[in-house]
């Protein structure tokens, strides 16, 4: 609201001024003449800003009812009804909740007003309308007026303020809210204080005769006038024991307002501007077609907002992508320059390579084949020269064969290499010089198994000269011919872990 | 409130203003985002580009290493005639020249055509095929020591690489027969000539 255009209709004159940040830029008045209304069309012109028409009238009605609790469609059908039962013939009418009662089926009591005289404001409106001023609705002085007296303790209080172009305006408030207003052409030949003291004694007979305000109770007043006016006040208002005065500064509730204007005198056109700016009602006189232009500056309003968030906001994730990604670029741009140093050291040391035919790799896997070849070829001095060594201390073992070959799938003995084939040698020969004597014998070849054994094979007998097993067959052997007695061995070996 | 045609010209600029806000911001973002991406990029390609070239450092440094290991080592095998094809003939005349020197009584040898080699265990032959051209050796001897001592010559004078699988010795039951009073062991040995090839040389 810091540019918006407040206007102030009186019964036959309209008040406008333009707000710039709270102070007023520029203020006129318009006759109620078809000269006033061109001068106004004219003025809006120039006022292309949300406005706010405040009502001063006599012909405002009030009208108290009680209504059951609805929502939605049952409601409006109902607000419909009674807004044709009361003021059929005026489009500014509403309906405003005072209070939800407490007992019973919990009804609620409801203030239903109108400005029952629509031609006092249409030839204004249409104006508004034709030049497309925003409206943001229709208001009246007795509707904006509970702020003023929130503060009063007071549950029956009468407010009276004087406005230039009005009169008199005597708004009742029981239980601080509103109940009824009385607006008192003010005559030039009389004085605001003697307004006062005529009036107030007739709304209050006024008040008692609707029972507004019960019997015994007092009724307190607050005025709202200048520092002069005060002193004459009371001097002139009577001593009564039914009511109770206060006097409220004008020129006070203007600076709690902010309101920029010097008060001279009691006319509070200027407080109720600024207090329907500064503390809008939710409900208004206006309706959908009156707020047209309105609604729609506000969503202009809201278009050229999204614009230019969503811009800003596009802007910032942008510029916030761009700074992420520039740590990628910076990072990117150092990894490139660290290759090409690498780049450049590996092929520094590749040039001082001598120049051979093979790939230095190649060289290292064709020695490592034939180092590995060289560990799985049996070397016969390994595997003879200790069979050898056993056979010295065995004279009496004749061998009459020998065979090795390298066998992968033997089985791997503790704490030898299993990466290397085995070596398995087959031996055959035959035990001299034993006659019939078979138990030396089998134990001298049981030792010579042994003696292999302690140098590293792992030894199996294939054949033995007698099977002497249980599950072995024996005959006699004196029909061999001679006294030898064969056998075979298979020894394993590997090398040593 | 129902929107009629009279309400565009009043609606028009902050349409125009919210269309426009939509472009300019799509454009924005989509340039944001699209920047961002191509860096994003560009880094992973440069970290591709830096792994390559610490690979290619590390190959360098270890081919250096290799070189300075290895190649003496593969010198002596290429010098055997390991490396590349079989040299039959140079196995002949090395056996020719081992027969000349009275190493065995007599022995006969029988070369079979090349083949695939797959050692057993097996063992990772690089860039290799190992070839392996199958030789049986037959010996008449007059002790084993004489065996040992051919092996030795065979392994020392001839060029190439003859890898022993197994043999197998036998005492001479003719031993008594006065005609070959002196032979007594007949052996047999089994192998083959070990060659290396490279799969990047001409097959």
């Amino acid at each position: 609201m810091k540019h918006s255009l407040l206007l102030f209709l009186s019964a036959n004159r309209l008040h406008a001024q333009l707000m710039t940040g709270g102070k007023i830029e520029l203020q006129q008045d318009f006759t109620d003449t078809p000269n006033g209304l061109e001068e106004f069309a004219s003025f809006l012109q120039t006022a292309k800003r949300p406005a706010y028409l405040l009502t001063d009238l006599i012909e405002e009605d009030f009208r108290h009812e009680i209504v059951p609790h609805l929502t939605g469609g049952n409601r409006t059908a109902l607000l419909k009804r009674k807004f044709d039962q009361f003021y059929r013939g005026t489009p500014f009418h509403q309906a405003t909740i005072l209070q939800r009662q407490k007992t019973g089926r919990r009804d609620i009591d409801m203030l239903f007003s109108a400005l029952t005289n629509p031609s006092l404001i249409t030839p204004w409106l249409n104006i508004i309308l034709a030049q497309k001023t925003p409206l943001a609705g229709i208001y009246s002085v007795p509707q904006i007026s509970a702020p003023l007296v929130k503060d009063h303790p007071s549950n029956h209080l009468l407010l009276i303020s004087w406005e230039k172009y009005s009169g008199l305006r005597q708004t009742y408030f029981s239980q601080h809210h509103l109940q009824i207003s009385r607006l008192t052409p003010v005559h030039t030949e009389l004085t605001f204080h003697d307004a006062v003291v005529k009036e107030l004694a007739r709304t209050y007979q006024y008040l008692k005769s609707l029972s507004l305000l019960p019997a015994g109770q007092i009724l307190d007043v607050r005025i709202l006038c200048h520092e002069d006016d005060r002193i004459e006040l009371r001097k002139k208002l009577p001593d009564d024991a039914d009511m109770r005065y206060d006097f409220a500064d004008i020129e006070k509730v203007g600076q709690q307002l902010d309101v920029d204007h010097r008060f001279t005198d009691s006319d509070a056109s200027q407080i109720f501007l600024h207090q329907l700016v500064s503390s809008r009602p939710k409900s208004d006189y206006s309706n959908a077609e009156h707020t047209r232009y309105h609604t729609l500056w506000q969503m202009r309003l809201a278009f050229n907002w999204s614009a230019v968030v969503l811009l800003i906001t596009s802007v910032l994730w942008a510029a916030a992508t761009l700074w992420q990604s520039g740590g990628n670029a910076t990072e990117a741009e150092n990894l490139r320059i660290q290759a090409q140093r690498i780049t450049k050291e590996a092929q520094q040391i590749t040039q001082n390579f001598p120049s051979t035919h093979a790939p230095a790799a190649e060289m290292r896997a064709s020695v490592s084949i034939m180092r590995k070849l060289d560990q799985y070829e049996p070397i016969p001095q390994i595997i003879l020269k200790p069979i050898s060594a056993a056979l010295d201390h065995f004279p009496q073992i004749e061998l009459n064969e020998l065979d090795w070959q390298g066998k992968a799938s033997e089985p791997v003995a503790s704490n030898t290499r299993p990466d290397v084939p085995a070596q398995v040698i087959t031996l055959k020969g035959d035990l001299e010089g034993f006659d019939n004597d078979y138990r030396t014998a089998l134990s001298y070849l049981d030792r010579f198994q042994l003696e292999l054994n302690t140098r590293g094979y792992q030894v199996t007998p294939l054949a033995k000269p007698l099977d002497v097993s249980p599950s072995g067959s024996l005959a006699d052997q004196r029909k061999a011919g001679d006294n030898s007695l064969a056998f075979s061995l298979k020894l394993v070996w590997r090398p040593p872990l | 409130m129902k929107f009629s045609a009279s309400d565009f010209p009043l609606m028009r600029g902050s349409l125009v203003a919210i269309c426009t806000s939509a472009l300019l911001s799509g454009v924005i973002l989509y340039s944001s985002t699209r920047y961002a991406v191509q860096n994003e990029t560009n880094l992973n390609n440069a970290q591709r580009q830096i792994n390559e070239s610490r690979n290619r450092l590390t190959e360098a440094h270890s081919d250096q290493e290799n070189l300075s290991v290895y190649s003496a080592e593969y010198g002596i095998l290429e010098e055997q005639n390991i490396i590349g094809d079989d040299h039959r003939l140079d196995w002949m005349e090395g056996l020719e020249k081992l027969r000349s020197q009275n190493l065995a009584l007599d022995f006969r040898y029988n070369i079979a055509p090349q083949k695939a080699y797959i050692p057993q265990p097996a063992i990772d032959s690089g860039n290799f095929n190992m070839h392996y051209s199958e030789m049986k050796l037959q010996f008449d001897l007059l002790h084993e020591g004489q065996l040992l001592k051919f092996l030795d010559a065979l392994r020392k004078q001839v060029k190439g690489h003859y890898q022993i699988e197994g043999c197998s010795l036998t005492r001479n039951e003719a031993e008594a027969d006065a005609s070959t009073p002196a032979m007594h062991i007949k052996a047999e040995c089994n192998g083959g000539w070990i060659t290396l090839k490279s799969r990047n040389a001409p097959q």
